[in-house]
């Protein structure tokens, strides 16, 4: 246990380097630009003397070195400070958007990592045979078709043609969590489909490994062999490659809550695209890095727990 | 499917033979092959179809608003009575450029900075790790509309500003790739008799390194095209890649998608166009990864 905590120490200290930057880049491609986010704002009904006084207000009239400061100081213990359109606390914000995108990632990522082992075991199990064919199929055209797309024919499917589901909103009334299905299936196909994929080629390598064979020759049942020998040690890269599941799904709420207007952080993020609504946009980004980071270690802890041939260093 | 029998020459025949070795691999693929073929037909489209074609896609006729498919509009007109056919075929174009500055501009600076990072190793190699980490870390899709919002000229909608943020956000996984290939490139005997007979590090990375992974940046060619195609739309569509009236398909996608019920072609052409270009530059990509590395197991 030592080790593993150790080990999450080291790699915290090393995220601090990684955040920074990203930190400095967010800061340089939206502040160094020209263009003054209040005069942006303001729109049309530009009046010389407020958009000095709201330059004041967020601090836009300092030297940029002297913003760079004081957004990095403050960033430092999580406040982001308010947000220039809403003026709103952006860590308010972010955490009262968290839910409807946690009700949105943590299920379609349970779900497609159980499905996605599923048929990818299933497909290993048939390679090369009509089962695998078709399933390789599927998953190819849902990893190409883009993310957008796919809610769209899920919302004109399910909610214009065939009038069973709501098509879009956040949950509400009594039969409120319909509203969630849709949403919930369109980032569940996407991760499915990934780690459907991978599933398939992890369990094929081990396939020709002699333990098989080994098992086999024993007389194990085929289930068997492939569920408590071949999963086993086909479930190392999955757990590797969690922070890519986790950003791809990260990406995938972007386009799904666009698509079904659902209230959660990727359209905080995107509305505040818009608005060059500079607080909001930086606390968004962290988030997304941090998710990142965190998930990235916990796939290498992960990995090391369930490999005991990966030494934590 | 790649044979075995293909692989086992002796090394001077690979090397004279390896691109038509490659090719007939290809071809035996079906899915690769047909693939292909879909891909130059949308290089000849963007290349020739705009100049055979005279309707204009961006002027609008309000007189032929929202007509179906019919002779004179083989895929139906939008609200402002634009020919929907002329919009996809002058999309492909938009698709395309996007596809390949986006996916060159990846690779160059994929290859350039872990060519270096793997070639020269110590601070250098730490740094552009440093690097790639802090651009795989920002949330992908955020760091691509940041960029288009800071690359100059400010405020005005450009379509370099699409396909330069897609380059400038998809190179990590080239770099990653060519640092870890040039690290063992280097303790290789034929990098070491290039260095003994006097090569420089430039004759060694460009006349001796890169070729010997030509491979890889054909599949990440094709492949990275799939992926702007996808992104160019996407952003598009959430309205911050190539502006209205531009026909890029995600446009299309984004404007039709208020009459899915009651016009049904203003989105199904333009999002069809957009599966069929992702899906064969896909299905060339994975084609050439199996056609290229004989030993890697088709996924």
């Amino acid at each position: 246990m030592n080790a593993y905590l150790s080990y999450t120490i080291r790699r915290l200290v090393l995220t601090v380097p990684i955040l920074w930057g990203v930190f400095t880049v967010t800061f340089i491609l939206f502040f160094i630009v020209p263009g003054d986010p209040a005069r942006l704002i303001m729109g049309q009904h530009r009046d010389p003397a407020m958009q000095a006084a709201m330059q004041k207000q967020w601090g836009l009239d300092q030297p940029k070195h002297v913003q760079y400061w004081g957004f990095l100081k403050k960033m430092v213990v999580l406040d982001f400070g308010r947000s220039f359109t809403t003026k709103r606390e952006v860590t308010q914000s972010i955490l009262q958007r968290l839910p409807a995108t946690a009700v949105l990632g943590l299920p379609s990522l349970t779900l497609g990592l159980l499905l996605g082992v599923a048929a990818g075991l299933w497909s290993a199990m048939r390679a090369n045979r009509a089962v695998d064919n078709t399933i390789r199929f599927v998953t190819f055209s849902l990893v190409s078709i883009p993310f957008f797309l796919l809610a769209i024919c899920l919302q004109w499917l399910f909610g214009q043609h065939l009038r069973i589901l709501p098509i879009s909103g956040y949950i509400n009334g009594p039969w409120g969590w319909l509203h969630l299905v849709l949403p919930v299936f369109a980032m569940t196909l996407g991760s499915f489909a990934g780690l459907t994929r991978l599933t398939r080629t992890a369990v094929l390598e081990v396939l020709t490994e002699d333990y098989i064979r080994t098992a086999k020759a024993k007389g194990l049942p085929e289930l068997v062999v492939v569920v408590r020998h071949a999963l086993r040690n086909a479930m190392i890269p999955l757990v590797t490659n969690l922070s890519v599941s986790v950003a791809g799904a990260l990406t995938g709420a972007f386009f799904v809550e666009a698509v079904f207007a659902w209230p959660g952080i990727g359209l905080l993020a995107v509305d505040a695209i818009n608005n060059r609504d500079f607080p909001v946009i930086m606390g968004t980004v962290m988030f997304g890095a941090v998710l990142f980071v965190i998930a990235d270690i916990v796939g290498d802890l992960l990995t090391a727990c369930v490999d005991p041939r990966v030494a934590l260093k | 499917m790649a044979e075995a029998t293909l692989t086992d020459r002796a090394p001077a025949q690979i090397r004279r033979g390896y691109w038509r070795d490659v090719w007939l691999r290809l071809r035996r693929n079906r899915l690769a092959t047909a693939g292909l073929a879909y891909v130059i037909l949308l290089v000849l489209v963007a290349l020739f179809a705009p100049r055979v074609l005279h309707t204009d896609p961006i002027v609008q006729d309000l007189e032929a608003s929202k007509q179906p498919p019919s002779l004179q509009h083989p895929f139906g007109t939008d609200l402002y009575g634009r020919d929907i056919f002329a919009r996809v075929v002058h999309g492909t174009r938009i698709a395309l450029i996007v596809g390949s500055i986006a996916t060159l501009v990846a690779i160059a600076i994929g290859v350039t900075l872990g060519g270096i990072a793997g070639f020269f190793g110590g601070w250098i190699d730490h740094l552009t790790i440093f690097f790639y980490s802090v651009v795989a870390t920002f949330p992908g899709l955020l760091f691509i509309l940041a960029l288009t919002n800071a690359l100059p000229p400010a405020g005005e909608p450009r379509l370099s500003k699409v396909y330069l943020a897609i380059g400038l956000s998809s190179w990590v996984g080239m770099c990653r790739l060519t640092r870890n290939l040039f690290r063992s490139f280097r303790e290789q005997e034929y990098v070491l008799a290039a260095r003994a007979l006097g090569a420089g590090p430039l004759r060694i990375v460009f006349v001796h390194m890169v070729p010997n992974m030509m491979g890889f940046i054909v599949v990440a060619l094709a492949g990275g095209f799939a992926g702007a195609i996808a992104a160019e739309a996407g952003i598009s569509f959430l309205g911050f890649g190539v502006t209205p009236p531009n026909p890029s398909w995600g446009v299309m996608v984004s404007e039709g998608r208020s009459y899915l019920q009651s016009c049904w072609w203003m989105i199904v052409c333009p999002g069809v166009a957009t599966l069929l270009a992702v899906f064969s530059f896909n299905l060339l990509a994975d084609g050439l990864r199996d056609a290229v590395d004989p030993r890697h197991e088709t996924l």
